[in-house]
Parts: structure tokens; C-alpha cells; sequence
């Protein structure tokens, strides 16, 4: 395999990896860390093990973006794999045939 | 006036612009007509002369003047497409093709997702961070398994091969 396509796609998966920790990071510490239900505040208020609480809006940052970039680079390397692929190795034999001739 | 064009050598002047009033009693004459060369010609026009053991019937064998042409200059093209190998069992196209229709259903599924999650806020992460996930990936999903789609057709196209 060419050794650009796979580190392309190395680095695609890597950077999707990457973006999807972050999200997940941010996530978690977001859904575990609500404010307390105010009426002077425009929050929505959610129901959490049986106690209201409120959250501002999500914000994900530049994990998707971090993410996204990773899928891009990933058909990237699927594109440059199909360019450069030269078909199946000939000549290669798995076992020698033992019913072949000795000379 | 015919007399002042020049004709070209390689090609019978009878084929030329302005033949027929110089033949016909221009004031020169057919006497400014050059000779006309078949050698030269034969490579222009095809082989429409007798050949050179005479045979007059391979006279204008259009196949004839064509493995004439074509043993005598090298097709340009053909080393370049014997270079470039055929897209059969090519995994990474088969690769593209999934990738490229996966990635676009999934952005057009996540934007309707996101129309849906959106009437309906029973828990927060279904109300706030999945949309938000969605609304972020989606953009990023349709533009890429476009990208490789159209990626894909165009590898095609650059190695499509008529057949023989």
C-alpha cells in the first residue's frame, strides 16, 4: 500500500478521533454541570433524576469542525488509494505446485 | 488572381484552391505549379498512391494507408493508457462508493433528524447536544461524500476505455 494513503488516512482517522473526543469532553462536562432553575433567566428547564434543572445553549466549538476535517482527509485517502492502486501483485504464488515437473 | 498563389508541394495541386483557373487559362499558366511530390504526400493524405512495388489495386485502401500511417508514427496515447490500469476489482473505488453513499444518506438523514429532535425536547442531551452534534457533522458529512462521489466519476471518466 502506498505509504501516502496511509498516512492519510492515518491522519483521518486520527483527527476524526480527536474531534470526537473533544465533543465527547465537552459534552459530558456540559450535561454535568446544569445551572439551577432561575425565573429571572431564559433557560429551559429539564427534568435530571427528579430534579429540575436549566442549561444555556450548547456550544460544541471547533470539535466538529476538528471532526469533519478527519472524514475529509479519510476520502482523501480513499481518492489517492484508488489513483495510485496498480492492481493485485503478479507473480506472486501462495504454495509451490507439487505436481509440477522437476528438470 | 490564381497565378500568385503558391500551391503546396506536399499535395496534388489538382486538390488545391485555385487549380482550376490557372489549368483552366490563367495568364501564367500551369507552368507556376509545382511538381507534385507523392512521397510527401503519402504521409498527409494516406497512402492514395500506388505503393512502392506498384500494386495499382491497393490505390486509396483507406486500411492500407492507415497501417501505413500508424506503422510509421507511434500512437501518442497508447502508452499512457497502457500505463494506467483498469478500475476492475479496484478495492479503494468500492471503498469510495460505500463511503461516498453512507456519508450522504447520513447528512440527509441528520438534517431531518434535526427538524424532528427539535419539536421534541424530552432530555436535555436529545434537546441540546444532539442537534447541536447533528447541525455540525451534517455539513461536513454531505460535502464530503459528494466530494468522493463526484471524486469517484471523474476516476471513472479519466480511465474509461472503449470497447474493442
Amino acid at each position: 500500500m502506498n505509504r501516502a494513503v496511509v498516512l492519510l488516512l492515518g491522519a483521518g482517522v486520527l483527527l476524526f478521533g480527536i474531534g470526537a473526543g473533544m465533543f465527547a469532553f465537552t459534552a459530558v462536562d456540559y450535561l454535568s454541570n446544569p445551572y439551577g432553575v432561575d425565573s429571572f433567566t431564559a433557560r429551559r428547564v429539564y427534568r435530571v433524576d427528579d430534579r429540575l434543572v436549566s442549561y444555556d445553549e450548547f456550544a460544541a466549538g471547533s470539535s466538529l469542525k476538528v471532526a469533519g476535517a478527519g472524514l475529509a482527509l479519510v476520502a482523501g485517502a480513499l481518492v489517492l488509494g484508488a489513483v495510485t492502486w496498480r492492481g493485485p501483485i503478479r507473480g506472486a504464488r501462495a504454495e509451490p505446485d507439487p505436481t509440477a515437473p522437476v528438470y | 488572381m490564381a497565378s500568385d498563389k503558391e500551391f503546396d508541394p506536399r499535395f496534388d495541386p489538382a486538390f488545391q484552391r485555385g487549380f482550376e483557373s490557372v489549368g483552366l487559362g490563367g495568364s501564367s499558366g500551369p507552368a507556376n505549379v509545382p511538381p507534385h511530390d507523392p512521397a510527401s504526400s503519402s504521409l498527409a493524405l494516406g497512402n492514395l498512391e500506388p505503393g512502392a512495388d506498384g500494386d495499382p489495386s491497393r490505390l486509396g485502401d483507406p486500411l492500407n494507408a492507415a497501417a501505413g500511417v500508424e506503422a510509421t508514427t507511434p500512437a501518442f496515447d497508447e502508452p499512457a493508457r497502457a500505463s494506467a490500469p483498469s478500475l476492475v476489482g479496484n478495492p479503494w473505488v468500492r471503498a469510495l462508493w460505500i463511503l461516498s453513499t453512507t456519508f450522504l444518506l447520513t447528512g440527509l438523514l441528520s438534517e431531518v433528524w434535526i427538524a424532528l429532535l427539535s419539536t421534541s425536547n424530552t432530555n436535555a442531551f436529545e434537546a441540546l447536544v444532539l442537534p447541536a452534534l447533528l447541525q455540525g457533522l451534517a455539513p461536513w458529512l454531505m460535502l464530503t461524500g459528494l466530494a468522493a462521489g463526484v471524486g469517484v466519476v471523474f476516476l471513472h471518466a479519466v480511465r474509461w476505455r472503449p470497447h474493442p
